[in-house]
């Protein structure tokens, strides 16, 4: 794995008696997760799209005006577990099935846009770049515990 | 020289950085960034629990433009509601923002350099003011804000790239693959 990972999965890693992970961790996978799910909805959604479903159609099957459909598409950040439940029925009668991956031990993937870019060329630029860019993520310090009480206090 | 080899010269200099996907994912567009945006979205320091939360938001949503999703776009100014990357008055101009929405909402100022290549020159608050960036919110669509936020956009083109236009006109297919109009 190389460093950066590693030190962007320091707690996450650490195991059941690891320290807490820092809250922008936490956060960053979060918008992941979410992002993850909406572009599996919309995917669903262009798929049908090609079958004849538009929001509409879709907004009259799950009885939501239009403009609700329109937001709960519009961005990752409109989903919940029940707006999710809606739209797969909605859109393609399917329910979630649920998996997971680990985050440990992923490899890069050395593929890149540009036709002309030859990728042994960008491969090389990779460590350098992949290191210095998780720094924020990976330098993050988890709360203390007092600071975790205050929060829990204040909440 | 293109704009392509004037591009890669900068990520080459450290004049622009190019976002990574996180490990794994794959890379179906490139985002440059000012320094300025690299270090509010990748480098920090963070200094407290709402810039980290906030600013570790904002890089997954850059990390989504790389690594391919499909994207919401607007390109009739102030017409935007749900997309997640809108054309900003006046269209000549060809500034974009991406609309980073969660509380409290960001907007990342950006031009195109060719198609599926981002350039992201600035970051301000959509609504409320927060301590760890150094601009007013943008507040009113016709502030003088928002008009600041599109003449730096322009301005810094013109320093990284004086010889080159943006990607202009109303095809988004020269903007985006793998997009939708709003």
């Amino acid at each position: 794995m190389p460093t950066s990972q590693m030190q962007l999965l320091n707690e996450i890693s650490a195991g059941h008696d690891g320290p807490q992970i820092p809250p922008a961790k936490l956060a960053y996978f979060q918008e992941r997760m979410r992002d993850r799910v909406f572009d599996f909805i919309i995917g669903l959604f262009l798929r049908e799209q090609k079958n004849g479903l538009n929001k509409a159609k879709l907004g009259r099957r799950i009885g939501k005006r239009p403009e609700v459909v329109n937001r709960w598409l519009g961005g990752p950040s409109n989903l919940t577990l029940d707006t999710i439940s809606d739209l797969l029925l909605g859109i393609a009668a399917e329910e979630l099935l649920l998996d997971s991956q680990t985050l440990l031990e992923r490899a890069p993937v050395n593929e890149f846009h540009l036709d002309d870019v030859p990728a042994s060329a960008e491969s090389s630029e990779e460590p350098e770049q992949d290191g210095e860019q998780a720094s924020a993520l990976m330098g993050l310090k988890p709360p203390s515990q007092d600071d975790s009480g205050a929060r829990a206090a204040a909440a | 020289m293109s704009i392509r080899e004037e591009w890669k010269r900068l990520v080459q200099d450290g004049q622009l950085h190019r976002l990574d996907p996180y490990p794994g994912d794959r890379r179906k567009r490139t985002v440059l960034m000012t320094p300025s945006i690299h270090n509010l979205a990748v480098v920090g320091p963070w200094d407290d629990e709402e810039m980290g939360d906030r600013c570790a938001r904002l890089l997954a949503t850059l990390q989504r433009i790389v690594r391919g999703a499909h994207l919401i776009v607007c390109l009739d100014p102030f017409e935007a509601r749900e997309a997640q990357i809108g054309r900003l008055d006046q269209v000549e101009d060809a500034v974009f923002d991406i609309r980073s929405r969660e509380e409290p909402g960001l907007r990342v100022f950006c031009r195109f350099a060719e198609k599926d290549v981002l350039v992201a020159f600035t970051c301000a608050p959509r609504s409320v003011k927060v301590s760890w960036l150094d601009m007013l919110p943008l507040g009113d669509r016709h502030s003088r804000e928002w008009k600041n936020a599109v003449r730096d956009c322009i301005e810094q083109w013109t320093m990284f790239f004086p010889k080159h236009d943006p990607v202009m006109g109303d095809d988004l297919n020269a903007y985006l693959s793998n997009a939708t109009l709003e």
